[in-house]
């Protein structure tokens, strides 16, 4: 049962957004490593995210997250009154609830997903307008024509987040498409330095630098990077400015 | 009507369409990027069909205006781009990319402008071919193609 408990790590809640989308970035992680369904027969889901994500939607005025949000918790509490209590529960936190068929927890957790989607796009407090902008264009990708898998999108916003992690100043934003291959090209041009990250469906990385001055060349080969390299950061550094 | 397989002369000016699919380009930057130039799977899947080398379509400007060539595929909503066949020329040279080149293509129907259509060969990624130089190439061309 162990490997199964998905829980957010902070007791009390906050009603910080991007703490919330942390959180909710471990949890989406999780789900993204394999594990057997068939060893899948308890998942422990805290209730702690839902009120979290509630707190998270009345500050950022998401009525639209507080409506699906509640529907969200209607759907959490039936299926925890269409089975009775065991063990399992009583070995876990107050505030939790057991789920334990494997379709119901799936279609939480898509839910769930979108529901980062959304308060990535809409979470402002420590982002600029033109940020903003971008996130929705992302964001609207999961919409016809393109209409790629909202993990996808959100694999984009964690590797974005996480690039920027690496840098005290803002990336400057990328020119941003979908490419032949299914995947989200995010590309910085600056003249004489370029880079293209792609982000596939599963969060991993193809990525290409040139220096369109001396033709120097760097990036992935055959297999995609799982992990931001050092030599990504270093090519970035040297174009996104 | 032009020779199928023909190559153009270096003199020739070609047209590039690309699907406008949604993109967000932050001020500064400009269309195509490399992409623009990549076979698509129709485009391999064509040339599986025909035996035929992987052609990304182009159109000969001297022979299609780009309103007829527009005409070919007039459902979809199109970005319009124009090289010279020497820049791919150059392309090919500066990344020994030996494949390279831009043939006559012309399609067999009546409708205005079929004969100008072309294709630049050798921009399929061979088994084996280094992705990087690969992708150089194809950031090579969208660099000297402009938009009309």
């Amino acid at each position: 049962m162990s490997d199964l408990q998905i829980i957010p790590s902070t007791p009390t809640p906050s009603i910080d957004a991007y703490h919330f989308l942390d959180e909710a970035v471990v949890y989406l992680n999780a789900w993204n490593q394999p594990r057997s369904i068939a060893e899948t027969t308890a998942i422990i889901y805290s209730q702690e995210a839902f009120r979290e994500a509630q707190e998270v939607s009345k500050l950022i005025n998401g009525r639209e997250l507080q409506s699906f949000l509640a529907d969200l918790s209607g759907t959490v509490l039936q299926s925890e009154s269409q089975r009775p209590f065991n063990d399992l529960r009583e070995g876990t936190t107050a505030g939790t609830c057991l789920i334990s068929t494997e379709e119901s927890v799936k279609s939480i957790v898509n839910d769930l997903t979108v529901v980062f989607a959304w308060l990535n796009v809409h979470a402002t407090s420590r982002r600029t307008n033109r940020e903003e902008e971008w996130r929705a264009f992302i964001a609207s990708l999961a919409n016809p024509p393109c209409a790629f898998d909202i993990k996808h999108i959100s694999a984009v916003f964690t590797r974005w987040d996480e690039l920027s992690s690496y840098f005290d100043k803002q990336l400057s934003l990328p020119l941003t498409q979908p490419t032949n291959a299914g995947n989200i090209q995010l590309a910085w041009d600056k003249g004489r330095h370029y880079v293209e990250v792609d982000i596939l469906p599963d969060g991993r990385l193809e990525w290409f630098y040139r220096d369109r001055e001396t033709n120097e060349l760097d990036g992935t080969e055959e297999e995609p990077d799982s992990a931001i390299s050092e030599a990504l950061v270093l090519r970035l550094d040297q174009t996104v400015w | 009507m032009p020779i199928a397989g023909e190559e153009l002369a270096a003199g020739k000016r070609i047209l590039r369409l690309v699907k406008d699919i949604p993109r967000f380009i932050p001020p500064g930057y400009s269309l195509p990027t490399g992409d623009a130039f990549e076979p698509s799977t129709d485009d391999k899947e064509e040339a599986r069909k025909r035996a035929q080398p992987v052609r990304v379509s182009v159109w000969d400007l001297e022979l299609t205006t780009v309103e007829q060539a527009k005409a070919f595929r007039a459902s979809e909503q199109l970005l319009a781009f124009d090289l010279m066949v020497q820049d791919v020329i150059d392309v090919r040279q500066l990344f020994n990319c030996h494949r390279l080149r831009v043939v006559a293509d012309p399609f067999d129907v009546s409708q205005p402008g079929a004969y100008g259509h072309c294709g630049i060969e050798g921009l399929d990624r061979q088994k084996g071919e280094d992705r990087k130089t690969y992708r150089a190439t194809l950031d090579e061309l969208a660099k000297r193609a402009k938009p009309i």
